[in-house]
């Protein structure tokens, strides 16, 4: 199902959070909301807006949640990149943390407070 | 490290990869008494088998998973994840995870290994530095060295499988388990295997409108080879398993279909689905446009043999999909003394051969090191060696069901990119062997720079030898002899520097 608000309410299609099973540890803090048991969310800054984490997320599961699905540019055309492989293979989804990087969107955990910019380097032919 | 040991830099025994083959090769050598130092790339052991739950309660364990799915995903009972998490908890097993090798030789009395550690050079230095002393050694010498590196999804290029939202399946698989994240609202799961069950299902369980699975093979060659599976019960009571859901989730499984394009403005918006004939070349006229978010795309594995490459073990075609695979014997033994190999580096065949393929190799390594005799080698290995002949005729047949056609290279159109990193396009790759001699996957890399990016071809080289069989009209080349690379990964430059004694850290 997809996640589903605890207090009953409808869940949100075009949601693409699913809410983890209550499984293991029991109640974690955050445990109320359409999120629930993901923990606390924190923020990070993509691109000039502000995104929503939660702890455990990586930079790519949190942007693709925030509606973001083109990660970078192509070196050589320009073409739009986003995630693909999702395990580390393709370095498609490579983005800049805090001004250091290149890292896979796809690996690298979101962090608080991080400024976390599109990986733009034109190449030429 | 095992502790008291003099130079924290040597070691014994060296697990790459912690997958159900590293898991099983580690808790197979545990057992003997050796002290075995596993390393795996991922922050949480498990691979792509039994990716761990990354968000939420549970997080980190292996074999917990986020999959909200009654469809078999569920892996905390395996007892090869509850061995080594035993092993783990009394430190027999040491594991440093977040830690890829980049770098290896093989030498005199064993292997030299370098390491870089995080999920990224920038993220793991930063992170992992401080907490763990062992974490510095970026480099360890092993007497023994176990590789169980796995395989990435295999993908066949299409006009338009660059735009975001086209994904593996592997991938929207590892985003619902490890993420609990759906890929998209409205996906298509397509190309050729088992595998598009299960991540098809995960996906509608989780929400995700699953307008269709399009499996390119066609429902009479998988009934053909049919009846040599039907004794394998576990595996087909799982097939129907997602079947069913898939049923009450009406999602619709079409065969001999594939997509053969993806369009949209920035982002993928619609797929186009089409009949292929029994070579699978597309069949003019079927095309049906699907607007979707989401593309998944797999056609089976490809193994993942770089590592074994440079230490110099030998490599050989496999016999069903025609990858480099790793050559063994019938100890997992590569020709690399007191180098071995399991999992699908050694030809893919799914976890429940790994397993077996891992217990041998680390029994056999065991050996090796002189913990256990040839008697108790024997006796131990009886079980998985039957295992694992049952196991590896089953992987071959499923194999042969979903061997593809080579009319897949007819939906390319000429600017279809075939080199995702070095955006080499269909026309590009033409014209190097039609016009430039390119000959095989070398030449054609040589030529054009096809497979010369940061994926080290690794998304590309299936296709690019199928292009050059294809347009040279020669048979595929031998592409064992094609493989060695020189670096793994990405490497920093401090990384390198720290390698110096001289080194200082700024």
């Amino acid at each position: 199902m997809p996640a589903r608000d605890q207090r009953g309410a409808a869940p949100d299609p075009t949601d693409l959070r699913v809410t983890p099973p209550a499984e293991g540890s029991g109640p974690v803090r955050g445990d109320d909301g359409p999120h629930g048991g993901r923990g606390t969310p924190f923020t990070f800054r993509h691109d000039g807006r502000t995104v929503t984490a939660y702890p455990g997320e990586t930079i790519g599961a949190a942007l693709l949640a925030a509606g973001v699905r083109a990660l970078r540019p192509s070196g050589f055309d320009a073409r739009p990149r986003g995630l693909f492989c999702g395990i580390g293979a393709c370095f498609d989804c490579l983005v800049t943390v805090d001004g250091d990087g290149p890292v896979r969107a796809c690996l690298a955990a979101a962090a608080p407070d991080t400024e976390v910019e599109v990986h733009d380097v034109p190449r030429q032919r | 490290m095992s502790p008291g040991s003099a130079d924290p830099t040597r070691v014994p025994a060296v697990v790459v990869g912690a997958g159900p083959a590293g898991m099983a090769a580690a808790v197979a050598l545990a057992e003997t008494g050796v002290p075995v130092t596993v390393l795996d790339s991922y922050p949480h052991p498990g691979g792509q088998y039994h990716r761990p739950r990354a968000v939420g309660p549970g997080a980190g364990r292996a074999g917990v998973v986020a999959a909200p799915t009654g469809a078999g995903t569920g892996t905390g009972d395996d007892p090869t994840v509850a061995a080594f998490r035993h092993h783990l908890a009394v430190g027999t097993v040491h594991l440093r995870s977040s830690t890829t090798v980049w770098s290896a030789s093989a030498e005199e009395g064993g292997c030299t290994l370098r390491l870089t550690t995080g999920t990224d050079p920038a993220a793991g230095t930063a992170a992992h530095a401080a907490a763990d002393p062992d974490r510095d050694a970026a480099l360890l010498h092993a007497e023994v060295v176990i590789i169980a590196t796995g395989a990435t999804d295999r993908v066949l290029p299409f006009p338009g499988w660059d735009l975001p939202g086209v994904c593996t399946a592997g991938g929207a698989q590892a985003l619902l388990k490890g993420q609990g994240i759906r890929v998209g609202t409205r996906a298509v799961v397509a190309g050729s295997g088992p595998f598009l069950l299960p991540v098809a299902a995960a996906l509608a369980e989780a929400g995700t409108t699953v307008a269709a699975v399009a499996e390119a093979q066609h429902a009479a060659v998988i009934a053909r080879a049919a009846p040599r599976i039907a004794g394998h019960l576990d595996v087909v009571t799982e097939g129907l398993g997602y079947a069913r859901v898939l049923a009450r989730h009406r999602v619709p499984v079409r065969h001999a279909t594939a997509v053969t394009a993806a369009a949209g403005d920035g982002r993928v918006e619609e797929v186009t689905l089409q009949r292929l004939d029994e070579q699978w070349r597309p069949v003019p006229g079927t095309e049906q446009r699907v607007a979707v978010d989401a593309a998944c795309v797999s056609f089976g594995f490809v193994p993942q043999v770089g590592l074994p490459a440079l230490l110099g073990c030998a490599l050989t075609s496999d016999p069903v999909w025609g990858d480099p695979v790793v050559a063994v014997d019938s100890h997992q033994h590569t020709c690399v003394d007191r180098v071995f190999a399991a999992g699908e580096s050694t030809g893919v065949g799914g976890a429940a051969v790994a397993v077996e393929e891992g217990a041998l190799a680390g029994l056999a390594a065991a050996h090796a090191l002189g913990a256990i005799d040839v008697g108790a080698l024997r006796d131990r290995g009886a079980p998985h060696r039957r295992s694992r002949a049952r196991k590896q005729a089953f992987a071959a047949t499923l194999g042969r069901m979903y061997r593809r056609g080579d009319g897949w290279v007819h939906w390319l159109a000429d600017d279809t990119l075939i080199c995702r990193c070095e955006e080499v396009d269909h026309a590009s790759v033409r014209h190097a062997v039609t016009a430039l001699g390119a000959v095989d996957q070398r030449s054609v890399k040589l030529t054009t720079r096809c497979g010369m990016g940061r994926c080290q071809a690794r998304m590309c080289g299936d296709a690019v030898a199928a292009l050059v069989a294809h347009h040279s009209g020669a048979p595929a080349d031998d592409r064992a002899a094609l493989s060695t690379p020189t670096v793994l990964a990405p490497v920093r430059l401090r990384e390198l520097a720290a390698l110096s004694p001289e080194y200082e850290e700024p």
